[in-house]
């Protein structure tokens, strides 16, 4: 799951940003009672080691600090291009804080895809008046899991990703942690136990 | 040889740089502020590039800090700064002003990964990054254009040693440089 830091991520500037503004995080489950018949949520946690620093991310841009010590996570029935991706792609993408349990809705599906998350580490306008720009630069925590989900379930447990990163910031190492009892305790704490929490583990998406 | 590729933005200004490392410490004239201080340089030929090379950015990536950015003096294509303390760094961007377009360039690495030109400086010395020529890869009409900068033997380290003599006025920065150039000798 390493990504090669030669590896070219030539974007278009608008495109990404597209996509970062589409991304929300009230798509996190407040209520259980709110999840709609064809929804089931994830719970999950992601870590990175070293955590960000505060001065590691300079969002300026209207809207951007909410991806403060956050990461885009991208999850859906089909793999999306974390490296590119596209306008249609920011359905898939939660944003969720680094080192807290996850509560992510999502329509039903039989597999769901983790395709990596997206850590916005700058959103600065430059310029002035009609030349200004919006810059914009990423880190990428590559993804590539695939969960298989049952008719019957609600609420799917999709385990820890812990990222462990060089100083360059590639990464070097990705653990899948399974927490599940506690994920469940803080699940069940939070949203009552009507609702039955499985552990799925995944498998590597081809 | 792995090629170092680069990215520039659709609209592209020139990239203010926060949070910089003083400039007027990476001059050459001055006696360095505190000991284990180095010198860093290296070479972009700019001639198939829309603009030439202004500017170019280094990001100390460890130890971590909250003003990171170190700026270069530029002359014709070659670069360098003075008074770069020990760390690992990372080349971040670099441009220049194009007047036949009227258009500030901005070229950014990659933010992941150590690249080619990226210095680990774990004792005192003068660091050659590499020299490079900027060259643009064909996408197409509707796609983002894309670039790299390939390695280059020319100018050498000792050509570009040379030159640094030229601007190096304080004792200390020279007897820097001429132990690297005696040990290129070797």
């Amino acid at each position: 799951m390493n990504i090669s830091p030669h590896k070219i991520v030539a974007f278009i500037v608008a495109a990404s940003l597209s996509v970062c503004s589409y991304v929300a995080f009230s798509k996190t489950l407040k209520s259980i009672g709110s999840l709609d018949e064809d929804e089931i949520v994830l719970v999950g946690r992601i870590e990175l080691v070293p955590p960000l620093e505060e001065f590691e991310q300079n969002l300026k841009t209207i809207g951007s600090k909410r991806y403060k010590n956050a990461a885009m996570f991208v999850i859906g029935e089909r793999p999306v291009d974390v490296q590119n991706p596209g306008l249609r792609d920011g359905k898939y993408a939660d944003g969720v804080k680094f080192g807290e349990d996850f509560y992510l809705r999502r329509k039903r599906s039989d597999t769901l895809i983790y395709s990596g998350s997206i850590i916005l580490t700058n959103s600065a306008m430059v310029g002035h008046g009609r030349r200004a720009s919006v810059d914009v630069d990423r880190l990428i925590l590559p993804g590539g899991l695939k969960y298989e989900v049952q008719p019957s379930d609600r609420a799917i447990y999709i385990g820890t990703l812990r990222y462990h990163r060089d100083d360059y910031n590639a990464i070097t190492k990705v653990d899948l942690l399974d927490e599940f009892d506690k994920a469940k305790k803080a699940f069940v704490k939070q949203h009552g136990a009507t609702v039955k929490l499985r552990r799925v583990k995944p498998t590597l998406a081809k | 040889m792995s090629l170092q590729k680069l990215w520039v933005p659709l609209v592209i200004v020139l990239l203010a740089l926060p949070q910089s490392a003083d400039a007027k410490k990476g001059y050459l004239k001055e006696k360095p502020e505190e000991p284990n201080l180095s010198i860093v340089f290296g070479y972009i030929d700019m001639d198939d590039a829309p603009t030439n090379l202004k500017w170019i950015s280094m990001k100390r990536v460890r130890p971590r800090t909250a003003k990171p950015y170190y700026n270069f003096w530029v002359k014709k294509g070659f670069f360098y700064r003075a008074s770069v303390p020990l760390g690992s760094y990372h080349f971040d961007s670099f441009g220049g002003y194009s007047g036949l377009r009227n258009a500030d360039f901005s070229f950014e690495f990659p933010s992941q990964g150590r690249g080619e030109m990226d210095p680990i400086i774990k004792k005192q010395g003068v660091y050659y990054v590499g020299s490079y020529k900027y060259k643009k890869i064909k996408t197409g009409i509707f796609k983002p254009n894309q670039f790299d900068i390939i390695k280059v033997d020319s100018p050498s380290e000792r050509e570009l040693l040379t030159q640094l003599l030229e601007y190096a006025k304080h004792p200390e920065w020279l007897g820097l440089i001429e132990k690297r150039l005696k040990e290129l000798k070797q």
